[in-house]
């Protein structure tokens, strides 16, 4: 994932409006950060993948929370070749592969891709938090002043965004965040009816913050819906974590079908939430 | 007189999303 962003991000930049500085490196292991003219703000998009990692035997661990049903297609690499094997769950809800050889100790296996696009939806594994990727990159194309940091671990317990808060935090003096994440359609987020933006999960964002956002959103007459859960949590958390006045706002699409091969997502979701950053972005 | 809804111009670019969405992680940590 990192190595295909750098080859986007260097192709691609030659016709954004603003020249980004492309920051990577073994200090910022596989994270990247992209930074443009005089920032104030940074956005965090996250590149994990959740799936499982080969134990011993035919044994399976999850990476993250997957969500899937016995006979969901796998597919990765070890030595031997390129792997396409089905996923099998005991009555415990263990996890198993099935396939025509054994796998090495410690592959990762991820589902295969069934990409679909309709008049109103797309519908994919991924989607969380790929489309938080792909809005960030979209925001890239016009971004003046800001910083994009694709981070890694978001699925399985953190660690890159302290010292890449720390970093941006040092180097630029930036205290606000927006965190480019895919969230749940509930009982009271509907596919269709705008972005969302997030007061709360299992972490509470200062609320002056979010207001901010809130208000940018009206005045710029954009849709979007407002959240409120108990759980969840997201590099929002970490964030608020650090020893850094980061304020930050989960600013994201909602899906059906979280963590599973099926993804689902609606096409207006994605075009607000696009075109709420962008403005957020020149505003905050 | 209230303004009317911001118009927002949308193409989805399926391709590139469809690829971001392909693309394995090349690592444990982006597993």
């Amino acid at each position: 994932m990192k190595n295909y962003l750098l080859q986007y991000i260097k192709k691609n930049a030659k016709k954004w409006k603003s020249k980004p500085e492309v920051i990577h490196g073994e200090a910022f292991q596989d994270c990247i950060i992209v930074k443009f003219g005089k920032p104030r703000t940074v956005i965090f998009a996250h590149m994990d993948t959740v799936g499982f990692t080969v134990r011993y035997f035919n044994q399976l661990l999850p990476v993250g929370s997957p969500d899937a049903e016995p006979g969901t297609k796998l597919v990765g690499r070890d030595s031997l070749g390129a792997i396409e094997c089905e996923l099998e769950l005991d009555k415990e809800h263990h996890a198993f592969y099935k396939f025509g050889r054994p796998i090495e100790r410690g592959t990762p296996l991820s589902y295969k891709i069934n990409f679909r696009e309709s008049k109103h939806y797309i519908q994919t594994a991924y989607l969380d938090d790929r489309l938080g990727i792909y809005n960030a990159l979209k925001v890239a194309e016009s971004l003046k002043d800001g910083v994009i940091i694709f981070s890694c671990w978001e699925e399985h317990g953190g660690g890159s965004v302290p010292y890449l808060a720390e970093y941006v935090y040092r180097k630029w003096n930036i205290r606000q965040a927006l965190i480019s994440d895919i969230t749940w359609v509930s009982d009271g987020v509907a596919h269709g009816k705008g972005v969302v933006i997030s007061l709360r999960d299992k972490n509470i964002p200062r609320k002056s913050f979010v207001d901010k956002i809130v208000a940018i959103a009206e005045k710029n007459k954009i849709d979007y819906q407002l959240e409120v859960e108990g759980s969840g949590s997201s590099d929002g958390g970490e964030l608020q974590r650090t020893p850094f006045s980061f304020d930050w706002c989960f600013v994201g699409a909602p899906e059906e079908g979280a963590h599973t091969p099926d993804e689902k997502v609606h096409m207006h979701d994605i075009e607000t939430m696009i075109a709420l950053y962008e403005v957020l972005m020149k505003e905050l | 007189m209230a303004k009317s809804p911001k118009k927002i111009s949308f193409e989805l670019d399926a391709d590139l999303l469809k690829q971001l969405c392909e693309v394995q992680g090349t690592s444990g940590h982006e597993l």
